[in-house]
């Protein structure tokens, strides 16, 4: 496996990861979206990694895998109290930061 | 001093005519304050003849001014000017205290002294005044009043028409007599009467305008169906108006203006009067309404008086217009008792009146109308027949008085002598009635003229005509002659008739009524007719065709409007919606599609760092 390829499929990774966060019209999904584009990162963080003997870039990815669990908790708990306050978790739904018409 | 007497006599009439109708709300009292009014101007006038008997005063004050001309009001008094003013305030007053009881049971009582008030006031203005325009003023007033006075009873469309009809025909003679007045100012650039009497006679035009003016006021010929009509209005009104005053106002005015005009002017004014004493004369004698009778004799006496004033001198003519005054007036006030007992107008229907009350009366006024001796009439008359000297006028003068004689005659048979089945009716008049009656009665006797009842250069006429002396000649012999026998002639002439002769038809003024509504329809309805076609076929179309253009006009506008100025506007409001709605687009409050842009802004922004 070549090393571009590598990069390839990081970055095919943080686009379905953005495509997801897009797109979809569950807000669960695009927190899955998140994680992926978290993992596009990670990928590169490791990748990168390879090429130094310090493994920096690996304890880096092992943070941001944390971190992403804690988003994903903190995110979780968000969607709960959205889905709480507005009895929907459909962002379409959700438009309460725009102006009046 | 004497100013202020006729100023007095002049204003008090018309204030009372002002407070009665602002004070009095019960119409009792309105007559009586009319009355009072009425009466202190006659006590003011006779004062004033007193005052200024034979010396004339004149006083006038500026009026107004058009370009470089002023003209004035004034008072011009002389004899005949106090004659005629104690004359018209006598039989004013007369008429009004009849009216007291005359028109006791009338509902409009306020109005009809006010209106009365107002007649009298613009009489002694015309009768003082100085100048043409101020005169003309208070002619135009005269035929005012008059008009309200005859249509008093409005309710009657009669009165109405008759009304309206002697209001008409008055102003067709006032429009000419303005033109008249209007030619005189041009031409002699004034028209005050003691000036114009200094520049020599007026134009012929001018004078012949006037003398409509006279003729259709003194109800001449063509002009004479308005007097007999205008007897629908109250009999009271009918003695001051139509047989004293108004229409003497005419003559009083050939009178005033007589050597002004031409001697041209004179003889057609001559020859009308003689005209029209004839017709007068014949109607009276056709007729069988009593006041028609009153009515048509009275246009015979003026005519008669037109003649005398133009053919003989004014002298005569002033005399004979004040005795005919109050015999006149006495005649129809007689009438009006008559009336007012009887309900009836008809000398067929009346019956024989038999009361002393009403009989003396009326042989009083005809022999003073006929002109018997010692009677007022009788020196009045051969005064005028005596000032004619020889001639057309003098014989038409004869026929009129032998007419005048047939007629009265007539009526007096009729009335008095003639026992018909009718009933008599002996109600007895008030003395509200019989006062102006007994006054004006002994006004017929020859003592008001003169102390001696065969002078006839007597007192009164040696005042009014300073020049002339008159005589009993022989012409006074021959008409007397004449009326003695005609009258005798006619009283065994209508002895032996079943019924009362006379011609049916006065109703219309013997077919006048009938000629002159013809006369005046035909050119109207021709006038109507080319109006008409005229209307149809050239203005329609031209209206037409201007709203054509307008419609198409307003068409061609309408899609401007439409298509070019909404248009733009309405194509600028749909830019601004769409460039709003795509700006608006970013913050459609989607979280999804502000994460796209914040990437996509970041996407550019890597590029441009890196590049």
């Amino acid at each position: 496996m070549s090393p571009d390829a590598l990069l390839y499929f990081a970055a095919w990774i943080f686009c379905v990861g953005i495509c997801l966060v897009i797109v979809k019209r569950n807000t669960l999904l695009m927190l899955v979206g998140t994680e992926l584009m978290l993992n596009a990162a990670n990928v590169n963080l490791v990748y990168f990694n390879s090429r130094s003997s310090l493994p920096d870039g690996a304890m880096f990815a092992v943070f941001v895998i944390v971190v992403a669990v804690c988003e994903a908790a903190v995110g979780l708990a968000i969607m709960m109290r959205v889905y709480h306050f507005y009895q929907t978790s459909l962002p379409d739904q959700i438009s309460e930061l725009r102006e009046r018409t | 001093m004497a100013l202020n007497f006729a100023l007095i006599s002049f204003l008090l009439p018309l204030a009372g005519s002002l407070i009665v109708t602002m004070l009095a709300q019960n119409s009792r009292i309105a007559g009586r304050i009319a009355t009072l009014f009425t009466g202190s101007a006659m006590i003011s006038s006779i004062l004033l003849a007193f005052q200024s008997w034979i010396i004339p005063v004149y006083a006038q004050w500026p009026w107004f001014q058009t370009g470089g001309s002023q003209w004035s009001v004034g008072m011009l008094i002389n004899t005949t000017s106090v004659l005629m003013g104690v004359l018209v305030l006598l039989i004013s007053f007369c008429v009004h205290l009849y009216s007291i009881s005359y028109m006791k049971d009338e509902r409009m009582q306020v109005s009809y002294y006010a209106r009365l008030g107002l007649f009298t006031g613009s009489m002694t203005g015309i009768v003082f005044s100085s100048s043409l325009v101020q005169l003309f003023l208070f002619w135009e007033l005269v035929s005012f009043s008059s008009f309200l006075l005859i249509g008093y009873w409005s309710e009657n469309p009669r009165v109405v028409r008759a009304a309206t009809s002697a209001f008409f025909m008055n102003q067709i003679g006032d429009l000419l007599m303005l033109s008249g007045i209007v030619l005189i100012g041009i031409d002699k650039g004034t028209l005050d009467l003691p000036e114009l009497g200094g520049q020599g006679t007026i134009a012929v035009s001018a004078g012949l305008l006037l003398l409509a003016g006279i003729m259709a006021k003194s109800a001449q010929i063509p002009f004479l169906t308005w007097l007999t009509n205008a007897m629908e209005g109250p009999t009271p009104v009918s003695a001051l108006i139509h047989a004293a005053t108004m229409v003497a106002a005419g003559i009083y005015f050939i009178i005033r203006i007589h050597t002004l005009l031409p001697s041209e002017v004179l003889q057609i004014a001559a020859l009308i009067g003689s005209i029209t004493g004839l017709a007068g004369g014949l109607g009276a004698l056709a007729s069988f309404d009593l006041k028609r009778i009153l009515a048509f004799s009275t246009i015979s006496q003026l005519g008669f008086m037109l003649l005398g004033g133009t053919a003989g001198t004014p002298g005569a003519a002033m005399l004979h217009l004040y005795t005919h005054a109050i015999f006149k007036a006495l005649l129809f006030l007689t009438a009006g008792v008559i009336i007012h007992q009887t309900n009836e107008q008809d000398i067929r229907k009346i019956g024989q009146i038999k009361s002393p009350l009403l009989t003396i009366p009326l042989l009083m006024g005809a022999a003073s109308m006929i002109g018997l001796p010692l009677t007022a009439g009788f020196i009045s008359k051969e005064t005028i027949i005596e000032s004619l000297h020889s001639g057309w006028p003098l014989w038409s003068a004869q026929a009129v008085t032998l007419l005048t004689t047939v007629y009265t005659t007539r009526l007096i048979y009729f009335l008095l002598a003639k026992s018909s089945s009718q009933p008599t009716h002996s109600g007895r008049p008030d003395a509200f009635m019989m006062m102006p009656v007994a006054v004006l009665a002994a006004g017929c006797l020859w003592i008001i003229v003169s102390w001696s009842p065969v002078d006839f250069s007597g007192s009164l006429m040696r005042s009014l005509d300073q020049i002339h002396n008159f005589e009993p000649g022989m012409m006074t012999y021959v008409t007397l002659a004449l009326i003695i026998s005609s009258a005798s002639a006619a009283f065994f002439w209508f002895r032996r008739q079943s019924t009362v002769p006379g011609v049916n038809g006065e109703e219309d003024n013997f077919g006048l009524d009938v000629l002159y509504r013809n006369l005046g329809s035909w050119p109207l309805m021709r006038l109507s007719l080319v109006a008409e076609w005229t209307d149809q076929r050239l203005i329609n179309p031209a209206i037409h065709f201007i709203a054509y253009i307008q419609v198409a006009w307003a068409l061609f506008t309408g899609w401007i409007d439409k298509w070019v100025v909404d248009g733009t506007i309405t194509l600028i409001t749909e830019i601004i919606i769409v460039s709003g709605d795509s700006l608006r687009m970013f913050t459609r409050g989607k979280i999804q599609s502000y994460i796209l842009w914040a990437f996509l802004m970041l996407v550019i922004f890597i590029i441009w760092i890196i590049a």
